[in-house]
């Protein structure tokens, strides 16, 4: 059942067994997952049952260290959540994500790849996508040979698929499976303004939520299980700072800090030999699956020479727009089909108009014949790739108080050299294995944009965000509490019944886009409540 | 500004170029040709990637005259087969930010020394 706040009593007062905050991909599949149990489920959702210009100013935020996206645009804060955003990607990490990489400080989950796999095969179905089957070889044979991996040496550079679902927007897909599940509530319109500890600090008693109408609820449970997103989840802990004065779960000083997204950045071109079939490093669809594949190197070569994980994903020239322009035409074409006016129109517009206006440069360029067409065989490389876990990149409380009189966050991303150097390395290498396999050639950095992340003294000067809304690490997960947040079960150390979920809790962030990871993670937070609650 | 310029270009673009004829250089024109494939290139198209290649790389101006009178005449494909395992060494050259081997923009320098001096240097 999916209940608005605005409407109930001001002062209502609610006990369950499990405590869901957060409306998003994780709390929707936690939620899901717990249909049919004999648990009482309440999900607390900020939002609404659509994005609002009235909701999203609780994002806003401040900017330190190198330039981020705005808070307030990096994520959304309705039933679905970020979901609203996103791509559709989906990939597992990569076992060598899980583990501990001499050259990776701070790296190695408690978990290993082969125990999540049980749990990706359960998010394929939820993030709707294929088989859970990422081979290359695979998906290459599954079309008779019309998609061919690249000969490159696989001792040095492996190809690696992405599946895409359509993509899939939770709270819209979901929301009959939320309405008609019998023993889980949803709250929308539910703000969480205080997370009520009992005195001796390991225990949450209750939450009080509060409505865009000024009206309180509050919630009793057995269990909490914070679930608001990978930046929010670390504010949430931070302003619960009544028993534990640095905020839940920051005795050791970490919440918020190892801030990391995921680097998506133009590196270079690759101008292939000639016809070599490129079909499956395109998005195309095998066997009903959407995919593409990209180049990776080998763990064994990441070892060799300390890299961070990363894929260099080969693009059409042209097929690649920021993200923020192409997501505002997309608004707009749903906000016009659905006769709703859009929030922040002149936003919208002005990034539509940017975004068809690259389209009609090159169009223009080309029939007055100042530009000559590009050939069949140039492709622009995009890399996108992990950041190493940093202490020093973070988000953390600052003076600013939103509208609920909750202190706002500010971002300080930073990032180091071995984020710039892996980026560098990583390109150099497949550029000289192209030349070794005789397919061609790569030059890289061929645009003034690209040089910036190739050149670390440019780089610290940007002023440009390239992240990818993958906001990852803020209440990572270690088997120590002095190391980690929560434990390898997602609980939070120092707290008996308060689990988190989500990007959040991510050790080390991979190359892969999250969502099916931190579902992955869900499912088997889910199964383990389902034994341990009993 | 990257919009701004953008949507000033689409106003007067079109203007300009009626006025001035002016055509704009797309840098794939100097994109290297390679060697064993459709994108084979000319001897002449090598010059202006050896010639860059000797200005950037002076000291190997020697190694390359001592090319000069093989070049026309190398097996193709024993050279395409040095030129892959320049690759795999590593032994690679950046030029306008292609990574090309080393011994061929030996070879383009070669070239570009033969067709400025068609006798060599001495």
């Amino acid at each position: 059942m999916i209940i608005d706040a605005t409407n109930v009593e001001d002062g209502s007062s609610y006990s369950c067994d499990i405590c869901v905050i957060g409306g998003g991909a994780a709390g929707i599949t936690l939620a899901r997952e717990l249909r049919g149990t004999s648990f009482k489920v309440m999900v607390l959702e900020a939002g609404g049952l659509a994005p609002s210009a009235e909701s999203q100013a609780f994002y806003k935020a401040q900017d330190r260290g190198v330039m981020y996206f705005p808070l307030d645009v990096a994520r959304l804060r309705y039933l679905g959540g970020t979901t609203g955003h996103w791509g559709g990607a989906c990939l597992p990490l990569d076992p060598i994500d899980f583990e501990k990489r001499e050259a990776v400080p701070n790296s190695g989950w408690p978990l290993t790849r082969e125990q999540l796999d049980p749990f990706y095969e359960r998010a394929q179905l939820i993030c709707g996508v294929g088989p859970f089957n990422y081979d290359p070889a695979f998906w290459s044979e599954s079309d008779n040979g019309n998609r061919p991996l690249l000969p490159l040496d696989a001792s040095v550079v492996r190809s690696a698929v992405f599946q895409n679902s359509k993509p899939l927007r939770f709270g819209e897909f979901y929301r009959d499976d939320l309405e008609q599940a019998t023993n889980v509530e949803v709250l929308i319109n539910a703000a969480v303004l205080e997370m009520q500890v009992r005195a001796s600090g390991e225990r949450l008693d209750a939450v009080v939520a509060r409505t865009p109408n000024g009206r309180t609820v509050a919630v009793r449970a057995k269990c909490f299980v914070l679930a608001t997103g990978g930046i929010e989840n670390a504010r949430q802990l931070l302003l619960a700072d009544r028993v534990h004065k640095a905020g839940i779960g920051n005795a050791h000083d970490l919440v918020g800090r190892y801030f990391m997204d995921h680097i998506y950045v133009p590196v270079g071109r690759l101008l292939l030999n000639g016809d070599q079939n490129m079909r499956l490093y395109q998005m195309g669809k095998v066997n009903g699956t959407r995919l593409r594949a990209g180049l990776s190197l080998s763990a064994e070569q990441l070892a060799a020479e300390q890299l961070l994980n990363g894929w260099v994903g080969i693009y059409k020239s042209g097929e690649y727009h920021s993200q923020d322009a192409r997501g505002s035409w997309n608004y707009l074409l749903k906000s016009a089909k659905s006769l709703e006016m859009p929030d922040d129109l002149l936003r919208h517009i002005s990034a539509s108009v940017d975004y068809f206006a690259e389209r009609g440069e090159r169009w223009i360029r080309r029939r007055l014949g100042w530009e000559e067409p590009v050939p069949p065989n140039l492709f622009n490389l995009n890399a996108h790739t992990e950041q190493a876990p940093n202490p020093d990149s973070r988000v953390y409380l600052g003076k600013k108080l939103d509208d609920n009189g909750q202190r706002r966050l500010v971002m300080d991303w930073r990032l180091t050299e071995q984020d710039h150097r892996s980026i560098r390395r990583t390109v150099e290498i497949i550029s000289k294995q192209f030349g070794a396999a005789g397919l061609g050639r790569v030059q890289i950095g061929f645009s003034d944009d690209d040089t910036v992340w190739l050149d670390p003294d440019r780089a610290a000067k940007i002023d440009t965000p390239v992240g990818s809304f993958h906001h990852l690490g803020t209440t990572r997960m270690h088997d120590s509490p002095r190391q980690g947040v929560v434990d390898r079960n997602l609980k939070v150390h120092e707290m008996s019944n308060l689990y988190v979920t989500g990007s959040s809790v991510f050790t080390s962030g991979g190359f892969a886009n999250p969502t099916l990871t931190l579902v992955a993670l869900t499912c088997r937070l889910a199964d383990h409540l389902k034994t341990t609650l009993v | 500004m990257r919009s701004v310029s953008r949507r000033f270009f689409l106003r007067v673009g079109g203007v300009l170029c009626a006025l001035t004829g002016a055509s704009i250089p797309f840098s794939l024109r100097a994109a290297p040709r390679l060697s064993g494939s459709s994108n084979k290139a000319t001897p002449t198209e090598l010059v202006p990637l050896g010639a860059r290649y000797l200005r950037d790389y002076p000291d190997e101006l020697a190694t390359c005259e001592a090319l000069q009178r093989h070049v026309a005449t190398c097996d193709h494909r024993l050279l395409e087969g040095i030129v892959r395992d320049d690759f795999r060494r590593g032994d690679t050259v950046r030029l306008d930010g292609w990574v090309l081997a080393r011994t061929e923009v030996r070879v383009a320098a070669a070239f570009y020394l033969n067709n400025v001096h068609p006798g060599g240097l001495q």
